[in-house]
């Protein structure tokens, strides 16, 4: 077969969890072969729709059930999920820069109380701001002595999961 | 029997009265708030009325409106599923004063047992055991009454539910706080914010009764379920018969969990709570439920019953069809719940759109859920989506039908915790049947989904939909260097199928 004679690889990136993978995908006869870091996999591939693949690998079928929405696709197999993610080299300084404080909302919710104004002194462990969601209620307290630069959020707002609540000054 | 019910209710409960319903060919009628307009329980019913807003006091806990909708659609009854109205005996009353039926027990009897200090007096007369503990009143003294008992105590809602409203406290120096913040989550979740204390028997079983009575004074248990996998006081695995019991202690329970509900002349569907210590087998009232339970399928499962059709016959004043010698329960069943909630993150709720849900259908495997492909998971209402019921010759059976039944329950988009399930049921001490209600938070507080083997497989999977969401495998290359196409940059790639 034409292919056969003229194979071609193809190299395809996705971030998951932390870290980059590398996909290199090659066909072999009927056969696709993929090389991830230094695993080897021949699979051949028995069915595809637009929310499930089924492949055979070692001489097991393994079918994936897909989805996206747009920025992540979220694959089941196996019985377990997984998120794959288009790789942003900018995600992991971002990430390093903000990681510290505990100033983001844990969970979508909605603001029930805040504690304090801006410019007050705060002590560590101080409660700040009190978010509920599903009738729980969840303090977000300071991760240090400091002051409060910046109120980001107001009481009755609805704010999403990773939002930013509050900035806080260190005071030294 | 019923022409027209209204079901008071949202999410899988309210769909799994609407398939009874439809079985005995009543007609159905669904509330719905602005945030349920497309749910799955108003797409299955005949009729849905609108009801207010998304926030659940704007809504499905809005009685006045839930009431005047039945009237205006003619509905004869009202069944108001578990959690928001069904264990509100204002709400009971005020269904049965506009002439309507309401598919549960008497007010008086939600009364009694909805207040957990008033219920414990009940008990107490009715010679059933209750843990040590204590209600407080005027210028009540937690702190010392907190001493006297014993830490650890439970603070608990007095009308509370659902682990809401309750606090586990360790130290002294604790207790306040906890009062504090308890009675902040008792009166924003049941409008009451009076607590209590109670002792906290730690490694313990919670073992409950199924119960049902009919109008005509017949009480009788439908033998029990062990609940003691528990995350924040809240059940995510139920099993029936409970690995604690023999047949002696089942029948001194049965004996006790039928005088409990006889003490307020019980009707309907009911669950007595017990908690087991497993060291000495000696048992202790904690509370009654005056409503169907989340859990009341694997008692369907081991005794072949269907509760809702139960229950709507005893609504009708019929009586019950079986004395308690007639009751039989056969196998073992398993449920596990499932939520949309971050395992690895203090099991705090998620939100988002459902971009695929695929249940598993095999046999010995019910699912019960109010969501599918496409549905949205809001921040308003109770994160559990569905509920996967696995029935096998024997627990062993059983369980492993479960871990089958999870590996494909499939739920894309939502992070929900059916790889924790799964790793709870695999533990040692769930398998051999020894759970007690400190066992998740004993040996899961730092769960991760482990090393995952099937990494690797989802990016085959991946890599395989995206290569041929590229037409076709060029097939010349002049120059044989490898090149390297960026997928994301195809238009449509997910859903291009080759």
């Amino acid at each position: 077969m034409e292919y056969e004679s003229h194979p071609k690889m193809e190299i395809i990136s996705y971030q998951l969890g932390d870290e980059v993978q590398v996909v290199r995908l090659e066909r072999v006869g009927d056969a696709v072969q993929v090389v991830i870091a230094d695993r080897i996999y021949d699979v051949q591939i028995n069915h595809v729709r637009s929310d499930e693949i089924t492949f055979t690998h070692a001489g097991r079928r393994h079918t994936a059930h897909m989805a996206s929405d747009g920025t992540t696709r979220y694959i089941a197999i196996d019985g377990d999920g997984h998120e794959l993610r288009k790789p942003d080299p900018r995600r992991a300084r971002r990430q390093q820069h903000h990681g510290e404080d505990n100033l983001s909302a844990s969970m979508p919710g909605q603001i029930t109380r805040v504690l304090v104004d801006e410019g007050d002194a705060v002590q560590r462990g101080q409660p700040l701001i009190v978010l509920e969601a599903m009738k729980m209620e969840i303090k977000i307290t300071a991760p240090h002595d400091g002051r409060v630069a910046k109120l980001l959020v107001k009481p009755g707002q609805i704010v999403d999961r990773g939002q930013r609540l509050i900035e806080m000054k260190n005071e030294q | 029997m019923f022409r027209k019910i209204l079901i008071a209710n949202r999410g899988e409960i309210a769909v799994r009265i609407m398939r009874a319903c439809q079985e005995l060919g009543i007609r159905t009628v669904a509330i719905y708030s602005d945030a349920d307009v497309q749910a799955m329980h108003v797409r299955m019913a005949d009729e849905a009325v609108p009801i207010g807003a998304a926030a659940p006091r704007e809504s499905y806990l809005r009685s006045d409106r839930i009431i005047a909708a039945a009237q205006s659609v003619g509905a004869q009854a009202i069944h108001p599923g578990f959690g928001f109205l069904s264990e509100n005996a204002d709400f009971a009353d005020a269904v049965r004063a506009a002439g309507l039926i309401s598919i549960g027990p008497s007010s008086d009897a939600i009364r009694s047992m909805g207040s957990k200090t008033r219920a414990r007096a009940i008990m107490q007369l009715a010679d059933v055991p209750i843990v040590p503990g204590y209600e407080g009143g005027i210028d009540a003294d937690f702190g010392e009454a907190a001493g006297t008992i014993g830490y650890p105590v439970l603070v608990k809602a007095a009308a509370g539910g659902g682990g809401k409203g309750m606090r586990i406290v360790r130290a002294p120096k604790d207790l306040e706080d906890a009062i504090d913040s308890a009675q902040r989550e008792a009166e924003k979740a049941f409008g009451d914010p009076t607590i209590f204390l109670e002792k906290y028997v730690e490694h313990a079983h919670h073992v409950e009764f199924q119960v049902f009575g009919d109008m005509h004074g017949n009480v009788v248990h439908l033998f029990e379920r062990d609940c003691s996998t528990q995350r924040r006081h809240q059940k995510i695995i139920e099993e029936a018969p409970s690995p604690l019991l023999d047949g002696e202690l089942r029948q001194r329970m049965g004996e006790a969990a039928v005088t409990a509900a006889q003490a307020v002349a019980y009707h309907n569907a009911g669950t007595i709570e017990f908690i087991v210590d497993p060291q000495t087998l000696e048992f202790y009232f904690l509370e009654m439920n005056t409503r169907l339970q989340v859990e009341h399928p694997i008692t369907e499962m081991i005794t072949g019953l269907d509760l809702v059709k139960l229950q709507l016959k005893v609504a009708l004043s019929e009586p019950l069809p079986f004395a308690q010698d007639q009751i039989t329960a056969r196998g073992h069943a398993v449920e596990c719940r499932v939520y949309a909630e971050d395992a690895t993150n203090g099991f705090l709720p998620a939100v988002g759109p459902v971009l695929l849900a695929k249940f598993p259908s095999m046999p010995g495997v019910r699912v019960d859920t109010g969501i599918e492909t496409g549905d949205e998971v809001t921040i308003h209402y109770d994160p559990m989506i569905a509920k996967i019921i696995a029935y096998g010759q024997d627990r062993a059976d059983a369980i492993r039908k479960m871990d089958a039944a999870l590996r494909n329950t499939i739920i894309l988009g939502v992070t929900t915790n059916v790889r924790f399930l799964r790793d709870v049921l695999a533990h040692p001490v769930l398998q051999r049947g020894e759970v007690t209600t400190s066992f998740i938070e004993r040996e899961f507080a730092d769960w991760q989904p482990g090393v995952s083997d099937s990494a690797d497989l989802a990016l085959i999977a991946a890599a395989l939909a995206d290569l041929q969401s590229v037409r076709e495998w060029p097939t010349i290359a002049r120059n044989p260097q490898t090149t390297s196409h960026d997928p994301w940059q195809v238009s449509d790639a997910f859903r291009t199928g080759g």
